[in-house]
């Protein structure tokens, strides 16, 4: 859930918005836990990919008015 | 993005990860420091009658040689960002929450990924701290 800096108290906020600033950027690989039965694990990465998938979507049919719905 | 205690990171390096955790995990992973030393301390300490230790003993050779593996070297998709991005966030909230180091740890790495936290003990520390950072915590 993103974290509205609004919401924190300003001394907590900033220190925030400097460390962001200063992380090295996240890797985009997801770590796809795995379970003891292989079909836990196979559901795990269609899960994951779903998501991926969904959001990058989302994210072209923000920007492209063509595509909203 | 979730952050995850020691006794979860156990499990998702053991291949022992249940399916609520697998759906929690699917936006990335992430660790404290913490949280990674202390899991590592207790494997490499051998003892199976703490709680870590138990839960390392109980799995067998092949899980055991493959989370010792992962904890020499944590796979790069499992973040565990440095104390240079963590501590001053960790200091400012201090001053609001009255939690100790691992607490507050977790509850900075939290605000600092936007992430959920995922714990696998009630800690009214953590509860307590995250309400007041608006931070969703887990129970797993």
């Amino acid at each position: 859930m993103p974290v509205n800096l609004k919401d924190l108290p300003e001394n907590i906020a900033h220190a925030v918005k400097l460390s962001r600033a200063f992380m090295p950027p996240t890797s985009n690989a997801t770590f796809i836990p795995r379970s003891l039965d292989p079909r836990v694990t196979a559901w795990a990465k269609q899960v994951i990919e779903n998501g991926r998938l969904s959001t990058a979507l989302e994210e072209i049919a923000d920007s492209d008015p063509d595509l909203a719905d | 993005m979730l952050i995850v205690d020691d006794q979860i990171l156990f499990r998702l390096l053991a291949n022992q990860a249940e399916p609520l955790l697998i759906q929690l995990s699917a936006n990335g992973i992430a660790t404290t420091s913490s949280w990674y030393f202390r899991l590592a301390k207790a494997i490499a300490s051998g003892r199976t009658n703490r709680a870590l230790g138990g839960l390392f003993a109980d799995v067998d050779s092949p899980t055991r040689d493959l989370v010792q593996q992962s904890l020499k070297r944590l796979p790069d998709e499992i973040l565990c960002p440095e104390p240079k991005a963590v501590v001053p966030v960790m200091a400012e909230i201090s001053t609001v929450i009255n939690a100790n180091f691992i607490n507050l740890e977790a509850l900075a790495l939290a605000v600092l990924l936007d992430a959920d936290l995922a714990v696998s003990t009630d800690s009214p520390l953590i509860t307590n701290g995250a309400q007041l950072l608006h931070l969703n915590v887990h129970l797993l």
